[in-house]
């Protein structure tokens, strides 16, 4: 073939053109197929029977309560600690800042196995606990606690960039109209930042619900106690496919959910002054 | 009338400053970037505290560290318009002038009608719905104003207000200001570093370089060697 600078003009865009469709189409197949064949592997009818698998319902109960508790622990402590974070500086400002986002690059099941050692039954405050007879490892409260651990950083990158980027003179503002702190937090700080906030929460959820490594080194996989829906699946994978479809099926569809709320959320900014 | 005399030191110098604003006179505070003007609206404010000193508004003290008197921000009643207007951009800009007066629980009747008094004043009657975010320069600076005449404020001051606007809002914006403050008879500090702006609007005017006094009198006699003028 001769080289594309050498041919007609005509050619050589329906060349780069085809040769783009192709690059997207390729992206796309590759992200895309995975994900399909979930869907052609099963039945409606083996999807709707299995759904009603006490399995399949304790690991949804058990996940969407536990991914839901630990959004609230990370917008409740997350929040407040991003506002104070971000607007002051302190001696190992830096530190902190690194530790924020190093669940990110940890590997799951190393968080879990540090979690292990810190609050296992033998670990170093684990026992502690233990002696008063308040288990950490291996309970609910456990997969709690990996959840939090590995998801918080989705949102309190997102909170802290937000409050470091608002403009304080809205704020100075509203309190020299005579609203007080909370009045102006309420009024001002958090409708303007909101969207930004919603989406950083969706991502911790999201995460939150999808949370394997660390899970299963540090709560194992108790049916109704700590198998959430992706410790199910795996399970579901070695002793019964067709529940392993079913719940993977489901986090699909859920993840769906959560990406179409962050482009919605998002689209819908407030116009800035 | 308004009585400042404060100290606060700051990264690069110490500021030191006193001087008086009386009722329905407006002082032009300027000054090159870095000199303190900001700094000493937001320490009349209340948003930074001073060293030492005394800020006294009609009698009562705003802030006097020495006998640990410090009223809290809210409490001022100052009408504090800040450099790029800062108007809520995800209110109305009747939300916007009704702001103030919500936060002072006035009864919604009064709101009503107080919120109607300044747009009208402003000539914002037609803009009343529109979100802030969406206005321009001009119409954002007096909905700005507008919104800190609505809380009946004993002081008014105004950081750059005229920087972000074109010739025709500024020329506005000056009037409006300048028939405000002699109709409420309150006093009012505007901060520019333009010598135009100051002798258009003010009836006095203070130099200041690196938060000390260099200059104090009539706006007509500012001098050419004063910092303000000296790159302009």
């Amino acid at each position: 073939m001769r080289p594309a600078g050498i041919l007609p003009e005509k050619y050589r865009r329906s060349l780069s053109y085809s040769l783009a469709g192709l690059l997207i189409l390729a992206v796309t197949l590759y992200l895309a197929l995975p994900v399909v064949a979930l869907f052609f592997r099963t039945t409606p009818e083996l999807f709707w029977s299995s759904l009603s698998d006490p399995l399949v319902i304790s690991a949804l109960w058990l996940s969407l309560t536990t991914s839901v508790i630990s959004l609230a622990v990370v917008i409740l402590v997350g929040t407040p600690f991003a506002i104070v974070h971000a607007r002051s500086s302190y001696p190992g400002k830096v530190i902190v800042d690194t530790l924020i986002d190093l669940p990110l690059v940890l590997p799951p099941a190393v968080a879990g196995f540090a979690l292990l050692v810190l609050y296992g039954r033998m670990g170093l405050v684990g026992r502690y606990f233990n002696m008063l007879g308040i288990p950490i490892a291996f309970t609910t409260l456990a997969v709690i606690m990996a959840q939090i651990f590995v998801a918080s950083p989705f949102y309190m990158r997102q909170a802290k960039s937000l409050f470091e980027q608002f403009d304080q003179s809205y704020e100075y503002t509203a309190r020299t109209l005579g609203a007080s702190p909370l009045r102006t937090f309420m009024t001002i700080t958090l409708p303007l930042t909101a969207t930004g906030l919603v989406s950083g929460a969706v991502m911790t959820f999201g995460r939150a619900l999808g949370e394997f490594g660390a899970t299963i080194m540090f709560a194992g996989n108790l049916p109704g106690v700590t198998q959430t829906m992706p410790l199910a699946v795996y399970v579901g994978m070695e002793s019964n496919f067709n529940l392993g479809l079913t719940i993977s099926i489901l986090l699909v569809i859920i993840s769906f959910i959560i990406m179409i709320t962050v482009r919605l959320v998002t689209r819908k900014e407030v116009p800035h002054a | 009338m308004l009585k400042v005399e404060f100290t606060r030191t700051l990264r690069d110098f110490t500021m030191a400053l006193s001087f008086q604003v009386r009722d329905g006179e407006i002082l032009a505070l300027m000054g090159n970037n870095g000199s303190g003007k900001s700094t000493t609206l937001n320490l009349i404010a209340g948003l930074l505290p001073p060293d030492s000193g005394c800020i006294r508004l009609n009698g009562a003290t705003l802030c006097e560290p020495a006998q640990g008197t410090h009223i809290a921000i809210e409490d001022r009643r100052i009408g504090y318009v800040f450099q790029n207007a800062a108007v809520f951009p995800h209110l109305s800009v009747r939300d916007n002038i009704a702001y103030g007066l919500r936060a002072r629980n006035m009864p919604r009747l009064e709101i009503t009608e107080r919120v109607e008094q300044m747009m009208e004043l402003m000539h914002l009657e037609d803009l009343a719905p529109v979100k802030a975010g969406n206005l321009s320069g001009g119409q954002k600076q007096r909905t700005a104003l507008a919104r800190a005449i609505a809380i009946g404020p004993a002081l008014l001051m105004m950081d750059e207000p005229f920087s972000s606007l074109d010739v025709e809002s500024t020329h506005a914006v000056k009037k409006l200001t300048r028939d405000i403050v002699k109709k409420m008879q309150i006093p009012c500090i505007v901060v520019t570093h333009r010598v135009a702006d100051c002798q258009e609007i003010a009836d006095w005017a203070m130099v200041i370089c690196s938060g000390k006094r260099e200059w104090e009198g009539r706006p007509p006699d500012i001098p050419q060697d004063c910092t303000v003028c000296r790159y302009h």
